[in-house]
């Protein structure tokens, strides 16, 4: 049998397709799972926000457009933001950013699950490579939602630094995968 | 090339727009300047890519067991409405017809389990990628009918119209996305139903809109945002 492409069940989905949901599911339950324990570090908080996030894709799969990016980081963002607001909503601290960064550059973990994605190797290593003043903002903006505002707060520092070292280390990571502003 | 000032301005703050934590009154500003210049919402667009495949780099994990069954269970006792099921049936009939697969017959009474092995089927036909559902709006916030556009080879429209408030002819023109208007032909409504399909002179990604010109001002669009 053929493999369906995503963009093919999300408009199963969209068409009350409860088979192309399963496949949808199958495919990509331990993606935003694992996104999901990441953010909240807890077991069944991640569970609930990863069932949360498909019945999500699955009621909105008539809204995503293809146009706009793949499915998958369509999925993760929707998981992204529920992780976020189960956080503010329970009150915690983001976990630490360290740790976090520290999963997201081991090389054990990327050798056992390996990403989608061409460059995701480069960007592991340029992820590596950044000072943590600026590989933290990255961390608690992208991952944990936080504005410059809220990092600035955290870390300290005046809010056009925090904005600045942001900036910087998303410029850096570009120039890593060999992309240049124009 | 030098930025204009108000460029300069934005990418300041692009990397807090595809992050997705830009401050609302920031943002809405950023909206506006990036609507008008190619040049910075393209950046935007390569920020925003960045930040996607930072989101893949989390490793993946399984669910502790039990977690499909609970994340679908949802889908099951949640259905779309009938006539959109339908609507979805003719349309994928006539991706059936259109793929000249010869033999392939489609019963409304057929499950939703055959209905989901036949929708496979029909993307599958003719290099299919995938099939979008657009509604037709008129003047009412219900719609009048519904838009199926099929991306493969060839690309194709199949329109029902199942709640048109005039009957009448309706002559039907696709307008691209770089501004190109395309006569595609006419439908004729009747009550207030009608269908119709053709195949179209450009990929479904480029459409912008779908018209409808109907009896004096009557116009329904459809509109591919």
């Amino acid at each position: 049998m053929w493999e369906l492409s995503d963009e093919s069940l999300l408009t199963g989905m969209a068409a009350g397709d409860p088979e192309t949901a399963a496949i949808f599911v199958r495919r990509y339950q331990a993606r935003v799972y694992g996104l999901a324990f990441a953010l909240v570090g807890s077991s069944a908080i991640a569970e609930e926000v990863a069932q949360e996030a498909f019945l999500r894709a699955w009621r909105h799969a008539g809204a995503y457009d293809p146009r706009k990016g793949r499915a998958i980081t369509w999925l993760l963002t929707i998981t992204r933001n529920l992780a976020v607001d189960a956080i503010r909503l329970r009150g915690d601290r983001p976990v630490d950013p360290h740790i976090l960064l520290s999963t997201l550059t081991n090389n054990e973990q990327a050798d056992s699950a390996p990403t989608t994605f061409e460059d995701a190797e480069e960007l592991r290593e340029a992820l590596r490579a950044l000072p943590p003043e600026q590989s933290t903002p990255i961390v608690l903006s992208v991952f944990y939602g936080l504005t410059a505002g809220e990092i600035a707060d955290r870390e300290h520092i005046p809010l056009g630094t925090a904005k600045t070292r942001l900036r910087r280390g998303l410029a850096k990571l570009r120039e890593a995968l060999g992309v240049t502003n124009d | 090339m030098t930025d204009r000032p108000a460029c300069a301005e934005t990418r300041q703050l692009l990397p807090e727009l595809a992050a997705g934590i830009a401050a609302p009154e920031e943002r809405a500003g950023a909206l506006r300047h990036l609507a008008g210049c190619g040049r910075c919402h393209r950046e935007l667009e390569a920020q925003t890519a960045l930040v996607d495949e930072l989101l893949q780099l989390v490793p993946e994990m399984q669910p502790p067991a039990g977690f499909e069954a609970a994340a679908l269970a949802p889908t099951r006792n949640r259905r779309r409405p009938h006539r959109l099921r339908t609507t979805v049936l003719l349309a994928a009939s006539a991706a059936l017809i259109a793929g000249a697969t010869g033999g392939a017959v489609w019963q409304q009474t057929e499950s939703d389990r055959q209905l989901a092995g036949k929708y496979r089927q029909t993307l599958a036909v003719a290099n299919g990628q995938y099939l979008r559902t657009v509604p037709v709006n008129g003047t009412s916030t219900t719609p009048s009918g519904y838009v199926f556009a099929y991306q493969g080879s060839p690309a194709w429209l199949f329109v029902t119209m199942t709640a048109v408030s005039r009957p009448g002819d309706y002559r039907i023109s696709l307008v691209s996305r770089d501004g190109r208007e395309f006569g595609l032909g006419t439908m004729t409504v009747q009550g207030d139903r009608g269908s119709w399909g053709k195949t179209i002179p450009v990929a479904v990604h480029d459409i912008l809109v779908i018209r409808f010109h109907g009896p004096p001002g009557h116009e329904l669009l459809a509109r591919f945002t």
